[in-house]
């Protein structure tokens, strides 16, 4: 055999790909290390920009950040890593895979049935039980995919070293005495390599893919990443407006997957070539291009007729654009057998199963199927709504007097026994009722209920407006309260299809006239894409509570209103003020609260949907707001809360960039839940400004709120984001009780100042308005002075309906959204 | 008696099918004794031959080296200790033993030189540093008669020839004490067939080794081997002397074989 | 020893038995070894304020506190009874949740299969017929394209064009044809793009082997050829192509039909695993297993009526 070649076309393409592959890996490997920008560096005040803006050749994510240099630092995460498991699996397969193959008998049984049992599983589904189990993380996503490749390389490796092992070269070499590694490593292995590299170099875009998949899914590396799948998952919801966040690092990852697939190809031609050279002698070449004549001759047959082939593709493809066509145009949801009605559309409903006015109370009245005995008025006075009048008898004693000849919907009538009986039973199973109400009893006497309570209750007139306590709702026999509870509302629960839809019908026997829908359907997403995407298609009629981009989308365009309402509703973070060490020190807290950009978020993150917040109450209350009150943190600066720590002897000893605290890196957890992607971009944000600061902030991702203090307490965080409706009936003394106050039930973080719970008790007894929101505000500048919680964007409640619904309201207190006068043209 | 088989029987079962490849096989090699083993394709020679260098394991019979039992048969449960003793016994025996093939270039590694493949003769067997190991093989290699400069080529750079010269080497490093040579010239052109053969001889002189010939080609055997068993169909029809057995053969199949190859000789001669 | 008939069937179903326990057991290990409390998540998805006691009880309630192999054991107890355990989410009895999805799941796969084959066979074909044609180098270069690009890009830019820009679908799915023709297709096309190559190098095998030019000298055309005797002698590797592609269609159902929102298990597996709620997870994981293993052996029998040398051998 000649010993020098000259070389292939085959081993030509090989050399080209293969410094392309090497240069493309080297750059992955290096770029991210050493540029000298920040992928991570938000600024609020350059979002979405489009690509060619100056500066930014690719344009800016939501968050401001660079998207040509978010996509390249990526390519450490989603290359590299690629890479490094497939190594992994390569190896350990391999190894695994000869044992058995060499070994035979017990062992290869084994190692054949777990091969099988692993193979049992369509890949990805396994790789996403793994990681879907063990949690996000880098090593989890790891651990994930090694599990799921492995077995292709045991089983290759295990069926050549079978074959393998019965060719003359093992026998002699047994026969010489070799033992069973010398054969394994000198006369198996280099003859499975050539196979098992193939494998691994085509494997290697596969996982690619795969790890971009579980990303997408939320289960790859921790935030902050920049890996490319994490990236196509975060501008889902900007698709519309900035489709170069999604579509940089989607070509990003087409590119990676066609250089290393290319290098696999290629790498098999080449060796298959060189095996098959001696073997063959050309069978590949067709029989008529054997000759130069007929070749030539062949490929011009072959190009006249290829044109057939072009045409049956464009035919096919014309087919199905007809297909397609003909299928054209979404139809509109079908109305309730004749007759109007309105589908609302939310990402906030049915987190709960029941319908219970005693326990799910927020949302009977929102639904349209409850009332209470008072209403609030759009300035957050009460007025009479299914009661006549609230007269204060005396400090501890209350009367509510009914109105006539209302009946529920069922027909029975609403009498003051049939109230007493309502409201026993809520105090009875609602401890945030009973916390803000201390009933001692309820009598009943015609039309009017009189209740006493054990501690003077100021601001009972304001509790009446208050579905927690008062949702009027029929108790009796057989009366199913988590499905199909009874109200006296517009509104009849039809059926609640759990995780989905709840389906109401007009109250036939309505007490006050007549309700002009004939049926409304909420309906739960689980995805604010999809429902922004269903109100632009006309699927819903409107969103309660749009996302930003939602927001973004509808806002002031043709076809689409907006309602919206000023409410106390107060995003907020709360500070772990009793088993956190960084918590406890004043400075921190102060620091953590000048990196919060408040500006940036509300007009930014959610799209200019809320207000920047610097008080405790927002502005939407007369005791809110930032007037008369003595600011501390009254601007979002880096620098001065750098400058914060600095001057409290929090400084960076060892060079990394982090602070130190009592010897340790200045380290801090926040925790939220990602249903609120607006939560998670703050996250995202104050990551980058924290880190400017010289504090670490770790985000802890979690996927349901933390209701109650041992499990906030337990889920080992400094910080969590919450939103809550401050004052739903404009009265303070609600939220100071739930939250400022010493051990209260909301107080999760520990919070304590005797101060405060002083004043509380005052304002449990005062009964003079203009004095209650006089001791709100003293109470709000200690808050604002402890920075125990801080409170950074104000929201509105905001409803987007398309042109020709009529009626559909927003309210301060958030309670009220369907009425009786709700239409659609 | 170096080597001694006694009431060897294999049989091959696959579920459905059952093969007899060797039946009540009584075979017995001595030192310094060429011993030959003729018969068709077919007959069981090469799967007797594997179990002698132990690829295979008897279904029943007995395996005696120097007079200590080394089989591990097939139907007989043995303790752990009497186990452990056979198996330290059979190590011994492989020490002892080497065999060459019938395709010598596909016993070597493709990726391995020559060389390196005459070295795994005896990287096993002995302990010694790579410079001994290396005079060793060139050794070989002039025994076999070889140039030196063959050590650096390939298997598939030489002839076949030569390629089973450098097989030899491999399997007479070790300086074995049984040879078992299962059809080295088959594969081979004629003439290179008789080279084999003359080298064979002289190996097995100069380094005293017993020789267990396999082959269907009667001509080389007797020119070899000082006895002969002829087998078919996985049984011994005759065996006893060459000479005796070529000039005066009593089994009919034997007389059939040999008549077979005469005739064809016969008419070739003229 | 000879088996019967009956005795080798027996004999595979045994192994397949065994494969079966070894699913169960890894996905049960999986699942054992999730970080995730079981007790303390079943509280907060409830948003219920658990006291310790609570959490004890709950814990006792829920099994967790016991050992791994009496866990196990009762796990599979429940399984052979059909019961796979309550959600952590909300409760509800998983078997039934996944038993309402699984349908969509298997029609989203069987329709995105059908589109597959019914594109790829013929556009495969036509490669192998005029290889090296400006056809097959414009083929060739576009199913590297869609084999590269990730199943959920195809499926978002689907979603955007084919809702948003032009309308001609609705987002929230009808559970119709016309619903299940996004998700299929947004399946379908990278699997197409495979399976066109894949049917162009079997096809070439075909037409290089010794019968294809025996049909030629006899003056059959080109196009009969093609389709009378390769694409005959195509099946037998078809069949093998659509077991491997079923494990791709199941995997790649899981994102797509969580961006379409077809009510699949893969959607189902989505929402669980925001959860954390590794019950379910464990529970789609063995199903998903079971639904392959089943066609794969549906597959392998069916072998037996495509290809009569498999017969023969019995």
């Amino acid at each position: 055999m000649a010993s020098r070649r000259t070389r292939t076309k085959e081993e030509r393409h090989f050399i080209v790909i293969a410094a392309v592959t090497l240069l493309f890996i080297l750059a992955a490997a290096i770029v991210p290390v050493v540029m000298p920008f920040d992928p991570n560096f938000t600024d609020l005040t350059k979002s979405q920009l489009p690509p060619g803006t100056e500066g930014y050749p690719l344009g800016t994510d939501k968050l401001g950040r660079d998207v040509l240099i978010r996509t390249l630092a990526g390519a450490q995460e989603s290359v590299l890593i690629a890479l490094a498991v497939v190594a992994i699996v390569l190896v350990l397969g391999t190894a695994v895979g000869m044992i058995g193959g060499y070994y035979g008998g017990p062992v290869d049984a084994v190692v054949s049935k777990v091969v099988t049992v692993f193979q049992a599983f369509p890949s990805f589904v396994l790789a996403v039980a793994i990681a879907g189990i063990l949690g996000q993380g880098v090593i989890n996503m790891i651990l994930a995919i090694a599990f799921v490749y492995w077995t292709t390389f045991a089983r290759l490796a295990r069926s050549l070293t079978i074959t393998l092992k019965e060719s003359g070269s093992v026998r002699a070499a047994w026969v010489c005495g070799a033992s069973p590694f010398a054969i394994l490593t000198k006369y198996i292995l280099p003859n499975v390599s050539a196979e098992l590299i193939i494998t691994a170099a085509l494997s290697i875009g596969e996982v690619i893919l795969t790890m971009a998949g579980l990303s997408f899914l939320g289960l790859g590396p921790a935030r902050p990443t920049n890996e490319w799948g994490a990236m196509m998952s975060d501008a889902r919801s900007d698709m519309l407006t900035a489709p170069w966040c999604m579509a940089a690092p989607g070509v990003a990852l087409f590119i990676s997957v066609v250089i290393f697939n290319l290098f696999g190809d290629i790498l098999r031609d080449m060796l298959d070539r060189r095996g098959s050279m001696m073997v063959e002698g050309g069978t590949n070449k067709a029989k008529s291009s054997r000759t130069r004549k007929g070749r030539r001759r062949s490929m011009k047959e072959g190009k006249r007729k290829g044109l057939v082939g072009v045409v049956a593709t464009l035919a096919l493809t014309c087919a199905l654009a007809f297909c397609l066509a003909g299928c054209s145009g979404g139809d509109k949801p079908s109305s309730a057998e004749g007759g109007s009605s309105l589908t609302i559309g939310s990402t906030a409903y049915f987190e709960e199963e029941s319908l219970d006015p005693a326990l799910t109370w927020w949302s009977a009245t929102s639904y349209g199927f409850c009332e209470t005995p008072m209403k609030l008025s759009d300035d957050s006075e009460p007025e009479p709504w299914l009661a006549e009048s609230v007269a204060n008898v005396d400090d501890y004693t209350w009367t509510i007097t009914m109105k006539e000849g209302i009946t529920f919907s069922n027909g029975e009538p609403v009498t003051g026994e049939a109230v007493k009986a309502c409201l026993e039973r809520t105090f009875e199973l609602n401890q945030r009722a009973r916390e803000n109400l201390d009933v001692e009893s309820i009598e009943a006497d015609g039309q009017v209920v009189t209740i006493k309570t054990r501690e003077a209750a100021p601001d009972f007139e304001s509790l009446v407006t208050n579905p927690m306590l008062f949702n009027i709702y029929y108790v009796g026999e057989g009366v199913d309260y988590v499905k199909a509870p009874i109200g006296t509302g517009p509104f009849v629960v039809k059926e609640l299809i759990p995780g989905g839809t709840l389906t109401l019908v007009k109250n036939e026997n309505y007490w006050d006239g007549d309700v002009a829908l004939d049926q409304v359907t909420f309906k739960k997403f689980d995805d604010d894409d999809a429902m922004n995407l269903a109100l632009m298609n006309g699927e819903i009629d409107a969103i309660e509570g749009p996302s930003a981009a939602g927001y973004a989308q509808f806002n002031g365009k043709d076809g689409f209103q907006t309602i919206y309402s000023e409410t106390s509703r107060v995003d907020f973070l709360r500070l772990n003020m009793e088993t956190s060490e960084v918590m406890k020190n004043p400075a921190v807290r102060t620091a953590v609260a000048f990196c919060v950009d408040r500006e940036g978020y509300s007009n930014v993150i959610t799209g200019g949907m809320q207000e920047a917040n610097w008080g405790v109450y927002s502005e939407a209350v007369a005791y809110g707001g930032t007037e008369g009150f003595n600011l501390t943190v009254d601007e979002f600066s880096v620098e001065k809360a750098a400058q914060v720590l600095e001057d409290a002897g929090i400084v960076d000893t060892d060079g990394d960039g982090i602070r130190e605290l009592d010897g340790k890196p200045l380290t801090v957890t926040i925790t939220t839940c990602s249903d609120y992607p607006q939560f998670v971009y703050l996250c995202d944000d104050l990551q980058s400004k924290m880190a400017q600061a010289g504090m670490k902030l770790n985000v802890q991702l979690l996927d349901y709120w933390l209701l109650d203090k041992e499990t906030w307490m337990n889920s080992g965080t400094d910080i969590s984001i919450d939103s809550y409706l401050m004052a739903p009936t404009g009265d303070p003394q609600y939220f100071v009780g739930l939250c400022f106050v010493s051990n209260s039930s909301d107080n999760f973080g520990g919070y304590s100042n005797p101060q405060v719970d002083a004043l509380f008790n005052d304002l449990k007894n005062e009964f003079d308005l203009d004095a209650r929101g006089d001791i709100a505000r003293q109470i709000s500048q200690i808050e604002l002075d402890d920075c125990a919680f801080i409170f950074f964007s104000a929201a509105k409640t905001t409803i987007i309906a398309r042109d020709g619904v009529n009626g559909l309201v927003t309210s301060p207190s958030e309670f009220y959204v369907v009425t009786p006068t709700t239409s659609v043209a | 008696m170096l080597l001694e088989l006694t009431d060897i029987n294999k049989t091959f079962d696959s579920g459905e099918v059952q093969v007899k490849a060797v039946q009540h096989l009584n075979l017995s090699i001595g030192e310094f004794e060429s011993v030959g083993l003729i018969g068709e394709s077919g007959s069981g020679k090469t799967t007797v031959a594997n179990m002698v260098i132990g690829l295979e394991r008897p279904t029943s019979g007995s395996i005696c080296y120097k007079g200590a039992e080394i089989a591990l048969p097939q139907d007989v449960e043995l303790s752990k200790a009497q186990l452990k003793e056979r198996q330290a016994r059979a190590a011994e025996f492989r020490r002892d033993v080497q065999m060459v093939f019938q395709h010598p270039a596909e016993t070597f590694s493709e990726r391995m030189t020559l060389g390196a493949g005459i070295e795994e003769g005896v990287i096993y067997r002995k302990q010694m540093t790579a410079d001994e190991r290396r005079k060793l093989m060139y050794e070989a290699l002039e025994m076999v008669r070889l140039p030196a400069s063959y050590a650096k080529k390939y298997a598939w750079e030489v002839s076949g020839g030569e390629c089973q010269r450098a097989a030899f080497a491999r399997a007479i490093i070790s300086r074995p004490k049984l040879l078992l040579c299962d059809e080295p010239t088959s594969a081979l052109d004629v003439t290179v067939q008789a080279q084999i053969i003359e080298l064979l001889i002289q190996l097995s002189h100069e380094l005293r080794m017993s020789c267990l010939f396999i082959s269907h080609d009667l001509a080389l055997v007797r020119g070899l081997c000082s006895r002969v068993y002829v087998m078919k169909d996985g049984v011994v029809v005759e065996q006893g002397e060459t000479k005796q057995l070529f000039e005066h053969p009593q089994d009919p199949y034997t007389v059939e074989l040999l008549s077979s190859v005469l005739d064809f000789r016969k008419k070739t001669e003229r | 020893m000879k088996r019967s008939r009956g005795g080798r069937i027996a004999w595979r179903l045994c192994g397949a038995l065994v494969v079966i326990l070894g699913v169960t057991f890894l996905t049960f290990l999986l699942a054992y070894l999730s970080p995730a409390d079981a007790a303390i998540s079943w509280f907060a998805d409830r948003g219920i304020y658990p006291s310790e006691e609570e959490l004890i009880a709950k814990r006792a309630e829920l099994g967790v506190d016991r050992p791994f192999f009496e866990q196990y054991l009762s796990w599979m107890w429940g399984l052979c009874h059909g019961d796979l355990g309550e959600s952590l989410r909300n409760g509800a009895p998983v078997a039934d949740t996944l038993m309402e999805a699984l349908p969509f799941t298997l029609a989203l796969t069987a329709v995105s299969l059908v589109m597959t084959l019914v594109v790829s066979i013929p556009l495969g074909l036509l490669c192998a017929r005029y290889r090296d044609s400006a056809y097959d180098q414009f083929m060739r270069f576009i199913t590297y394209l869609f084999n590269a690009l990730p199943n959920f890009f195809i499926a978002l830019l689907m979603l955007y064009l084919l809702c948003v820009r032009l309308g001609w679908f609705s987002v929230i799915p009808t559970y119709d044809f016309k619903g299940i023709f996004m998700p299929s297709v947004a399946l379908a096309l990278p699997l197409s793009a495979w399976y066109i190559r894949q049917v162009r190098a079997l096809a070439l095998g075909q037409i290089n082997a010794g019968y294809v030019s025996g049909l030629r000298a006899r003056g059959v055309s080109e196009t009969r050829i093609l389709v009378k005797h390769v694409l005959r002698n195509l099946a037998v590797p078809l069949l093998t192509l659509v077991g491997i592609s079923l494990g791709s269609l199941l995997g790649g159902a899981v994102i797509v039909e969580n961006i379409f929102g077809w009510p699949g298990v893969g959607g189902v597996s989505v929402l669980a695993i925001g959860h954390r709620d590794y019950i379910v997870i464990q529970a789609y994981a063995l199903l998903m297993a079971i639904v392959f293993l089943i066609v794969n052996a549906l597959v392998d029998f069916s072998y037996r009526f495509i290809d009569p040398r498999v017969r023969k051998r019995g």
